[in-house]
C-alpha cells in the first residue's frame, strides 16, 4: 500500500508532459493545475461540482477538477484546455462565438471535447445529457450549441473523407 | 481548498484496507474510506467532515470492475454510475441511475459512495431493491454475501470499518418497471420525489426517494388498491425547506396515479 503524507514529490501527466510536483494529500486537482502548473484555463467556480468551470479530462473522462485530489491522479492522463490548442472544437467555439464572459468556456470545451472523443456521432438527445453538467451564468447556450454541432459535423465529414 | 492536513493511502487489497482502518482507529486517528469522493470532497470543504486518513479504496481488485455471466450481474461498488449506466444501457437500473447528478458527476460518483454515503437520497438502491439484489461485504472474517432487503435499513447497515464490495443480481428479474423524478425546478437536483414501481411475479414493489428522511420500499400484493399503497407510504412524507408536507403528499398520489395508468399490469 502507498502511503502519501505531508509534502511529497510525485509526477503528473497533463497534456502529455510529466510534471514533477510537491504537493500534500489536501490538495485538490484545479488548484494544483492552476497555481503549481500554471495551466489557468480550468476555472474555480462554484467548487462544488456543479457548474462543470472546472472541467478536464482524466482518462479519457470528463471529470470536475475541483471534486478530485490531485494526489489520486498519479499515473493518470490529464488533459486540460491548453491541450486541446487547434482541435475542431476550439475553432468551432471562436467561429460561433460559442461564449460572451468566457469564464465557463473551458469547462464547456473540455465537457464537448470528451463528449465528440468518446461517441462522435452522437444525437440531439445524449448531447443534452453530457454537456447538461455545464452552466453558462451568460446564458450564452446557443453560441455553444452552434460551434459544438459544426465541430461534430467537420470531425464527421473528416472521418467519412478518411473511410 | 480543503483547509486540514491529512495522510491518504493508495489500497489495493480489501484486507489490508480494513486493517489499516482499524490501525488508525486504535491510534485515535479518524480514518475514511474514499472512492468516487464527491461526497468527501464537499463534506472535507465545508468542514462537515474531518479526517486524519483517507484510505482510497477504488485501486482493490475486482473492486470497479463489472461482470454479467448470462443472466448474473456483479458489479464493483466502486463502479461509476456511468460505467454501470453504459453496460446496462436501458434497463430499470440506468433509467434510475441517469437521474442522479449530472453526466460529468456521474464519471466519478460510485454505487458504492450513493448507498453508503451521508445523503438521504441514495437513489441506486430504488432498483437494486426492487431486482432483489445482494451485497458482498469485506469484514474482519472475510467476505460475506447479504441480502440487501436485510440490509437496508434508512441505510446499509453494515458495521464500521466494513467494505461494500460488490452488488449482485438478476437481469431480468423485473417484468415490468416505471421510474418518475420529481425535483423543485431544474432537472438536475436533489429529487423531492423519486417513485420507482417494478411488478415481479404477482408481487409490486414500491420503493420512494425524497419522499422521507430516507428511502422508503415495501413489496405488496399486484392486487393491493392505490390507496392502501398511499395510505403505507403518507406518514412518513417529510416536511423541508423545498416542499411541504402537503405538496409532497400530493406529488406522490398524482406520481403513483401517473405509473399505476402507465405500467402494464399495475391495475387498481
Amino acid at each position: 500500500m502507498i502511503k502519501y503524507s505531508g509534502h511529497n514529490e510525485i509526477v503528473l501527466t497533463i497534456n502529455g508532459d510529466q510534471h514533477t510536483l510537491l504537493i500534500k494529500p489536501n490538495e485538490v486537482l484545479l488548484n494544483v493545475l492552476r497555481e503549481k502548473v500554471g495551466y489557468t484555463g480550468a476555472k474555480g467556480g462554484c467548487e462544488n461540482g456543479d457548474c462543470g468551470t472546472c472541467t478536464v479530462i482524466i482518462n479519457e473522462k470528463p471529470m470536475k477538477s475541483c471534486m478530485v485530489l490531485a494526489i489520486e491522479c498519479v499515473g493518470k492522463n490529464i488533459l486540460t484546455i491548453e491541450g486541446l490548442e487547434d482541435t475542431e472544437i476550439q475553432n468551432a467555439f471562436i467561429e460561433f462565438n460559442g461564449f460572451q464572459c468566457g469564464f465557463c468556456t473551458s469547462g464547456f470545451l473540455m465537457n464537448a471535447y470528451a463528449m465528440l472523443e468518446t461517441d462522435p456521432e452522437i444525437d440531439d438527445e445524449n448531447k443534452r445529457v453530457w454537456l447538461d453538467a455545464n452552466l453558462c451564468r451568460c446564458t450564452g447556450y446557443e453560441g455553444i450549441e452552434l460551434a459544438v454541432n459544426d465541430a461534430q459535423k467537420k470531425l464527421l465529414d473528416k472521418k467519412n473523407t478518411n473511410d | 481548498m480543503i483547509s486540514f492536513d491529512f495522510d491518504y493511502y493508495k489500497a489495493t487489497q480489501l484486507e489490508e484496507a480494513h486493517a489499516l482502518l482499524f490501525s488508525l482507529l486504535e491510534d485515535n486517528q479518524k480514518p475514511v474510506y474514499y472512492s468516487g469522493g464527491t461526497e468527501l470532497m464537499t463534506s472535507f470543504r465545508k468542514g462537515k467532515i474531518k479526517a486524519d486518513a483517507v484510505i482510497d479504496i477504488k485501486n482493490i481488485d475486482g473492486i470497479t470492475s463489472i461482470d454479467c455471466i448470462e443472466n448474473h450481474v456483479i458489479i464493483g461498488a466502486c463502479a461509476s454510475l456511468n460505467d454501470v449506466i453504459e453496460t446496462f444501457n436501458e434497463t430499470c437500473l440506468s433509467d434510475v441511475l441517469i437521474e442522479i447528478a449530472d453526466h460529468t458527476v456521474r464519471n466519478a460518483i460510485t454505487m458504492g459512495g450513493n448507498l453508503c454515503g451521508r445523503l438521504p437520497y441514495k437513489e441506486a438502491v430504488l432498483p437494486l431493491l426492487a431486482l432483489d439484489a445482494s451485497v458482498v461485504i469485506y469484514r474482519a472474517d472475510g467476505l460475506k454475501e447479504v441480502s440487501l432487503r436485510n440490509l437496508f435499513e434508512k441505510r446499509l447497515r453494515i458495521d464500521k470499518g466494513d467494505i461494500l464490495y460488490q452488488l449482485k443480481f438478476d437481469k431480468d428479474h423485473l417484468d415490468a418497471y416505471a421510474s418518475k423524478r420529481v425535483t423543485e425546478s431544474t432537472e438536475i437536483d436533489y429529487p423531492l420525489l423519486h417513485v420507482f414501481v417494478s411488478i415481479h411475479d404477482q408481487n409490486l414493489f414500491v420503493g420512494l426517494s425524497g419522499f422521507g428522511s430516507y428511502p422508503l420500499y415495501k413489496e405488496f400484493d399486484l392486487n393491493t388498491r392505490i390507496s392502501e399503497i398511499e395510505d403505507y407510504f403518507l406518514p412518513y412524507v417529510k416536511d423541508d425547506s423545498r416542499s411541504s408536507k402537503a405538496y409532497r403528499s400530493h406529488l406522490f398520489k398524482t406520481t403513483l396515479q401517473t405509473i399505476k395508468d402507465e405500467l402494464e399490469g399495475f391495475d387498481d
